[in-house]
């Protein structure tokens, strides 16, 4: 067994309050309240997670990614499918256009950084742990392709998801954190230590 | 941008992105050469300035908090275009500023290991335009094809209304030329009438008076001089009222029918019977007027010919030719009448030898506004009734009258019937 089930209890945990932490500010954006489903926990090599969700989810997603160095390795994900993302941004902007421009490619960056930001930020603040962040990437792609790396086929990940929706204005998207297995025994330790 | 990875602004000059930094107490220690054009500020007059005097949007909660989030946690902030529309004020024309996406970013300073935050200022302002240019051609094309939509359906609408005005004026016509139609049938028989009406009125003004008058002429005569004429006078005159009585008797009798054919009062039984028959009877009746004038009547009529029509009325056209023929044959003329059968018809003739009619008498004969009286070889009198209602009688009984004269030779009156009567016939008759 890579991880034991406490554990992953106490990673779910933390995705959670990082999910929780995000959710209320995209709550405070777009004024309207959004439902938070509780996090699912994978330790999978890359390629295995990749093919079960390109098999299952074939529709185009916008993502934005925010790569992380320090202690950990690993990137935290928003991701919506398409029409969600364009929804997010005519909501928060205004603007009624359906299509995603790179100006509005622009606006879903910095919202969806604010988003990233707050689940990163708790996350770290309870693992007292200093984190260095990439700038914030756009990709619009198939959920597969934005959420694996293609050169990381071979890598064994710690995945957390969390799926969140907004009734009111039709919107969903999913959070992912993921971590490295390079900095695993790492972050079992400090895991084990957060129990 | 691993705190490990320090940063040499050097580089930051030959960027296509204006960018600035700020150290810890917000002062600017480096501004890049695209930014002094971009922003019209030259490196000397930023370097040194506190960020948020220089660029007072700055001081506002969101991005002072923004801005020491990244330099405590290291997180970037991004200030989108669409959002923030720009960061740092770029004059754009007169009253516009350029539009910039600007990305902060912490890195740690090379020369005293200090975190610093770099602004990252990307210049959207022509991708902006183009969109917004884009975006309103789009909007213009989309309120084009709604207003053509909007025009072609007002366009069909309109088609439509046509339409329907079309086959309501088409309606419209046809009832007009429906009620043109009866007006014309209208007038028709009101002339048709009113022309009855004036025969009616000179048959009984003139053609009835005359004779009257003559006949209280005759009998002041007879009462003024009775004693003083003697018997064979007496008798002349006598003779000469009961010539007029007989006239006047056949006048009435013929109006009497023709009123009645007109009204509808004429009672219609139509049936087979032996054409001889009625021959013989019409002859019995006018031998003594064929007599006085020695004309000879043949009856040359087969006993066994028979046709479907009314009794009655194949006696009075009978009679009204016959006599007709007496009053316009000389003396020792003579009238043939007879019959023959065809496949379906049976054709009858009245034919004499004497005075017959020129064209323009031949044309005008059956036609009430013209038909004229016209006295006899005997200067007997008549009304022209009696052949107008010999052609409607014969019509009522689904025949046709024809006549062939020619002057000084003779006339020849045919009546053509049908032998037996049409099925739909024989229907109404059973039905009945």
């Amino acid at each position: 067994m890579l991880i034991t089930d406490k554990q992953t209890d106490v990673f779910k945990e933390l995705i959670n309050i990082g999910a929780g932490k995000s959710a209320s500010l995209l709550s405070e954006l777009i004024n309207a309240p959004i439902k938070l489903s509780i996090p699912n926990i994978w330790v999978e090599k890359v390629s295995v997670l990749k093919d079960k969700f390109v098999e299952n989810i074939p529709e185009n997603f916008s993502s934005v990614k925010l790569n992380f160095e320090g202690s950990f390795l690993g990137l935290a994900q928003v991701v919506f499918p398409f029409e969600s993302a364009s929804t997010l941004i005519s909501v928060v902007t205004g603007d009624e256009s359906e299509d995603i421009d790179d100006l509005r490619a622009g606006t879903l960056k910095e919202i969806s950084n604010i988003l990233l930001n707050g689940v990163m930020g708790s996350i770290g603040n309870i693992m007292k742990e200093k984190f260095d962040y990439a700038i914030p990437i756009y990709q619009g792609d198939t959920i597969g392709n934005l959420i694996f790396e293609k050169n990381n086929n071979d890598k064994l990940m710690l995945y957390g998801e969390t799926h969140f929706e907004v009734d009111q204005h039709n919107i969903e998207g999913n959070f992912y954190v993921m971590f490295e297995l390079t900095s695993f025994e790492k972050l079992k330790s400090s895991l084990d230590g957060l129990s | 941008m691993s705190d490990s990875k320090k940063c040499s602004f050097s580089v930051l000059d030959f960027t296509q992105n204006g960018i600035f930094v700020i150290d810890k107490n917000y002062k600017i220690i480096f501004w890049n050469k695209y930014l002094e054009n971009l922003a019209g500020i030259g490196r000397n007059d930023a370097i040194g300035k506190d960020v948020l005097i220089l660029f007072p949007k700055l001081q506002k909660n969101y991005y002072r908090e923004g801005i020491s989030k990244v330099f405590e946690n290291g997180t970037p902030i991004i200030f989108s275009a669409q959002i923030h529309k720009y960061i740092v004020p770029c004059k754009l024309g007169s009253d516009n500023f350029r539009t910039q996406h600007t990305t902060l970013f912490r890195v740690l300073n090379s020369e005293d290991d200090d975190h610093i935050v770099v602004f990252s200022i990307q210049d959207v302002t022509d991708e902006f335009l183009q969109i917004k240019k884009a975006k309103e051609l789009r909007d213009q094309a989309i309120h084009e094809v709604e207003e053509r939509k909007k025009v072609e359906e007002r366009l069909k609408e309109t088609v439509k209304e046509l339409e329907r005005n079309q086959i309501l004026l088409e309606t419209k016509s046809q009832n007009l030329r429906e009620a043109n139609r009866k007006l014309l049938e209208s007038q028709s028989i009101l002339k048709e009438l009113n022309d009855n009406k004036d025969k009616f009125f000179s048959i009984i003004g003139h053609d009835l008076k005359n004779p009257i008058q003559a006949l209280l002429g005759y009998s002041d005569i007879l009462i003024d001089s009775f004693f003083e004429l003697s018997d064979t006078e007496k008798l002349e005159f006598v003779t000469s009222i009961k010539k007029v009585s007989k006239n006047i008797n056949n006048l009435l009798q013929n109006l009497l029918d023709w009123s009645r054919l007109q009204t509808g009062r004429m009672n219609f039984d139509p049936g087979m019977f032996h054409i001889n028959n009625v021959v013989d009877s019409v002859v019995n009746l006018l031998l003594d007027n064929a007599l006085a004038k020695r004309i000879r009547i043949i009856n040359s009529v087969p006993t066994d010919l028979s046709i479907y029509a009314d009794n009655f009325m194949i006696e009075t056209v009978l009679r009204n030719l016959v006599s007709n023929a007496i009053k316009f044959t000389p003396k020792g003329g003579q009238i043939k009448m007879s019959a023959f059968n065809s496949q379906n018809t049976v054709e009858i003739s009245v034919e004499d030898n004497g005075v017959g009619m020129d064209e323009s008498t031949l044309h005008n004969l059956f036609k009430l506004d013209k038909s004229v009286s016209t006295r006899g070889t005997n200067d007997e009198e008549g009304t022209g009734l009696g052949l107008i209602l010999c052609k409607e009688l014969v019509e009522k009984n689904k025949g046709e009258i024809k006549v062939e004269s020619q002057k000084g030779i003779g006339t020849n009156f045919r009546l053509i019937f049908r032998r037996k009567p049409t099925s739909k016939l024989i229907l109404v008759e059973n039905n009945r």
